[in-house]
């Protein structure tokens, strides 16, 4: 091998991308050529020290988070609207062309219609896509805000993983204590305000085991005052006797309740209530 | 049922494209040089990969396929011109390398002497200032450690062209570091 040759192939050798063969020609000719050997040590050494000084990030959570929201709309909004409408078209286009066929392709057709345009039109609020909230009851209220969260309806509105950022900037917006739950093992992705019937919630999402912990926090006195919200009496007993009360009720959630002095907490995850108090028991200390 | 469809794209999507977004990450990451760039970099490609899920082959790499579309949204985005240093620079590396190379028989020295201050910033910024072909692949290979083999898959090119490519892209980073080693005093001037 000479020194062309062994030029060519020298960062085939550095990366041991090269046969034994060559190789072997490849050591012999570096062992006899200074020129070539301060080659290839100038090139490991580039490669080492690359190697050496740049480390390996990971995806932030939050940018991760959003990037998977936004598809998670884009997605459905490209779905309904554009391929379903059109291949609903063609059918009944093809229906049409049948004369036995189309008093039942009509009427189809103005089922479908309708239920496209209910859709379309559900879709069109998307702080309240399943309509007006039913029930007063804080812990309804809590899962359907921890629901719209998971669909893509209530995106966040500041996304950080720091406590006290997101802590302050939400501060800002409501009148009550912003109270936020440490829980060492979770983290923090962001969170969002909602105002429901006059009274303000400040939600934040945590995430652990892959898993999304929805929390929200509302004034107590707002609550009663404004007169929209309620406790079930049932959780007014638990919290007055044991400080917790718990919604075990559901299939796809549990909740959990308590009171920070003025303010009801509420969290809401798909975990059993028993991991559910053991995240939130690393707060008292 | 109205979103079955597009519940079957997402979860398929979800389950083969995400995993691998931190090497994504990464590359945005030294290609772009900071993170907000390499954030919008990154939601770009998945979204672009989103919308043509479709054009995806079942079966074939699709770390390579990912790649692909972040590469050429980089260099839509980024069209700037970055000259590849002359080889006059490059004598001067070899020259001082070889004067200190009498003074010391173990490499590992030389090595330290010549580049050992440098700071990840250094080298980072070094990397970021080659031309992007080039970056690429001292990327692929030295960060990530893709064999050639890979590597040619990803950037669409004979393995042939990674080598060089690694072999001038390397040259380049070297005149880079040792000019950076030497405004800030790591090494000598003579």
């Amino acid at each position: 091998m000479d020194c062309t040759e062994t030029i060519e192939y020298l960062s085939a050798f550095v990366d041991g991308e090269l046969q034994v063969g060559p190789r072997k020609e490849m050591e012999t000719h570096i062992a006899r050529c200074l020129s070539c050997r301060s080659e290839f040590e100038l090139e490991r050494m580039t490669k080492g020290i690359v190697r050496a000084k740049i480390s390996t990030q990971k995806v932030p959570a939050s940018l991760q988070i959003r990037i998977l929201q936004e598809l998670e709309k884009q997605g459905m909004a490209r779905e309904t609207v554009g391929d379903k409408v059109r291949r609903a078209f063609r059918f009944v286009a093809s229906g049409l062309r049948q004369p036995a066929l189309r008093p039942a392709v009509l009427l189809g057709a103005a089922l479908v219609l309708g239920v496209v345009a209910f859709l379309l039109f559900l879709r069109r609020e998307p702080a309240a896509p399943r309509g007006e909230l039913e029930a007063s009851d804080l812990v309804q209220q809590a899962v359907f805000h921890y629901s719209s969260y998971l669909n893509g309806d209530m995106p966040l509105q500041y996304v950080s993983s720091d406590r006290t950022e997101l802590q302050n900037y939400f501060q800002q917006k409501v009148a009550f204590d912003v109270y936020m739950p440490k829980m060492a093992e979770a983290q923090l992705i962001g969170g969002f305000l909602c105002e429901h019937t006059g009274g303000k919630f400040v939600n934040f999402i945590y995430k652990a085991d892959n898993k999304v912990i929805f929390f929200s926090v509302a004034c107590s006195k707002e609550m009663k005052t404004k007169g929209k919200f309620r406790l079930s009496a049932q959780a007014e007993t638990d919290l007055d006797r044991t400080g917790w009360h718990f919604d075990t009720s559901r299939t796809a959630c549990n909740v959990a309740l308590w009171k920070e002095n003025d303010e009801v907490c509420s969290v809401v995850a798909d975990m059993k209530k028993e991991e559910l108090l053991a995240l939130l028991k690393d707060d008292e200390q | 049922m109205a979103s079955a469809r597009s519940d079957a794209k997402q979860s398929d999507f979800e389950r083969e494209a995400v995993p691998h977004m931190d090497v994504l990450y990464n590359y945005a990451l030294r290609m772009t040089g900071n993170v907000d760039d390499a954030s919008d970099l990154l939601q770009e490609t998945y979204f672009k990969a989103y919308r043509f899920w479709d054009k995806y082959e079942k079966g074939t790499n699709i770390r390579a396929w990912l790649f692909r579309i972040m590469k050429n949204s980089y260099i839509n985005r980024y069209r700037k011109e970055s000259k590849e240093p002359d080889t006059v620079d490059y004598d001067e590396v070899k020259n001082f390398y070889n004067t200190i190379r009498h003074e010391s028989i173990d490499p590992n020295d030389l090595q330290e002497r010549l580049f050992g201050n440098l700071l990840e910033d250094d080298v980072a910024k070094a990397l970021e200032s080659l031309p992007p072909d080039f970056k690429t692949v001292v990327i692929l290979c030295d960060i990530e450690g893709f064999t050639y083999e890979e590597i040619a898959e990803f950037v669409d090119c004979p393995i042939g062209t990674v080598r060089s490519r690694l072999h001038r892209g390397r040259k380049m980073l070297q005149v880079k570091l040792f000019d950076f080693a030497k405004k800030q005093g790591y090494i000598g001037h003579d």
